[in-house]
């Protein structure tokens, strides 16, 4: 098999389907690994990369290796994506939490804020989310928007959320660092059972992961041991038993 | 041993039955114990044998001997069958995952029956809204949302788990046995 045939082989994206040929060879190929195991929201070209990654460190040799690489891409891309889920649901329930915790602050300064949310880019970011500006809606809506689209900005990393924010609770008498510690503590322990759950799908995915890499390395010692034994017969054809003449003689007069 | 009158008098009975009666019916009946279609044989299937046969012969290799041949098979059938179940797993969450705002199934229920039982009481215009259900008003974010698709989808994707190990524990049995043979072979 040429390296460019290989290489499509693997690398093939998960929305393509397989073509037919005359004899229905190409359509068998891609079926023996079946489709990029991608759900909505994630990258073809990630997932390409990440498996060019992994064939180019295990270098597999013949279709059994072909497919324990594609099973260790599989397994491997499960937990990392069950990882991402872990730390986006704790990451929502801080920013809910915060939210509260904004909301049931200061309703003026939490206006404040978001009247100049507003001014800078509120209608992007809305748009971004789904939400449509409610015109009609009372202050109370505005208001937990606002301060929903604040904790959100803050858990993005924004710095200038984050000084509005610490503005905000010093106004109430409160300390940035200690909300924002209380707000954690509370999300990881309403959080945990779910949590759990996700850390046991991991391991399971890590499991299977470890399981198909000792296949290969059972596999590739077998093979080993194949491969070694005519090298052995050259060897021992190469190699003679030299007799010494002088111990030959002595033996002989004894 | 019932009499040949008896006999026809059931016979008589049975095609007066009130099963289905269409070419369309009947074969829609005969689906009517399938589920997902994961425990049929891929061999059963003309398409997934033709690829399991393919891949055989990919992992046999050039002139091999019909032992290997018979043993690759094992490893092909095994591998097409995992395939086939994985793909089934992804469709499934691909299809549930599509709903942004998704409500489980059994609080849509409980929502439905509250808003039944309201309709009838004259008191609704003050009755409050139960807190369990307040959630399907306000949506869950998307790592929520997965979760919940998630736990509602627990049994069939339990179901579909089970398939994947026993396709997963058949090829590697398989893979072991090709190996031995052709050391076996070589040696």
């Amino acid at each position: 098999m040429t390296e460019r045939v290989r290489r499509n082989r693997l690398l093939l994206p998960a929305t393509e389907k397989p073509k037919v040929s005359a004899g229905g060879t190409e359509r068998g190929k891609v079926a023996f690994f079946g489709p990029a195991p991608l759900l909505a929201g994630e990258d073809v070209e990630d997932y390409n990369e990440f498996l060019e990654q992994v064939v180019a460190t295990v270098k597999p040799t013949g279709i059994l290796e072909e497919i324990w690489a594609r099973d260790v891409v599989y397994h491997e891309w499960e937990a990392g994506r069950l990882r991402r889920l872990k730390a986006r649901l704790i990451n929502e329930a801080v920013r809910d939490l915060l939210k509260d915790e904004l909301h049931g602050c200061s309703v003026k300064e939490t206006e404040d804020v978001a009247e100049s949310q507003e001014e800078d880019d509120s209608d992007a970011t809305l748009a971004e989310d789904n939400v449509e500006p409610d015109s009609s809606g009372g202050e109370a809506d505005t208001e937990e928007q606002a301060a929903s689209e604040l904790a959100r900005r803050w858990l993005a990393g924004d710095q200038s959320a984050t000084n509005k924010i610490r503005k905000i609770f010093a106004t109430a008498g409160r300390d940035i660092e200690e909300v924002v510690a209380d707000v954690k503590t509370t999300a990881l322990m309403s959080t945990i059972e779910d949590v759990d759950w996700v850390d046991r799908k991991i391991m399971t995915a890590e499991s299977c992961r470890n399981a198909v890499v000792r296949e290969v390395d059972r596999h590739r010692a077998m093979l080993g041991l194949q491969l070694r034994r005519p090298s052995e017969q050259i060897h021992d054809a190469e190699y003679k038993v030299i007799e010494d003449r002088k111990t030959k003689d002595k033996l002989r007069e004894h | 041993m019932a009499s040949p009158k008896k006999l026809a008098a059931n016979r008589a009975n049975a095609s007066a039955g009130t099963g289905p009666r269409t070419v369309v019916g009947r074969a829609r009946s005969a689906r009517n114990a399938r589920r997902h279609g994961l425990n049929i044989p891929v061999l059963s299937d003309r398409w997934l044998s033709a690829e399991a046969e393919t891949l055989a012969q990919e992992i046999a290799g050039l002139n091999a001997e019909p032992e290997i041949l018979h043993l690759a098979r094992r490893i092909a059938e095994a591998q097409i069958d995992l395939v086939r179940v994985r793909r089934r797993r992804q469709d499934l969450l691909s299809d549930s995952l599509s709903i942004n705002r998704y409500v489980p199934q059994k609080l849509l229920t409980k929502g439905l029956k509250f808003v039944l039982d309201m309709e009838s009481k004259p008191e609704r215009e003050s009755m409050p809204i139960p807190s369990h259900l307040l959630s399907i008003l306000s949506p869950p974010g998307p790592a929520k949302n997965f979760l919940l698709i998630m736990s509602d989808l627990a049994q069939e994707l339990a179901v579909i788990d089970r398939y994947e190990r026993r396709a997963l524990s058949r090829r590697k049995f398989a893979i072991r046995a090709f190996d031995l043979a052709r050391h076996n072979a070589a040696s």
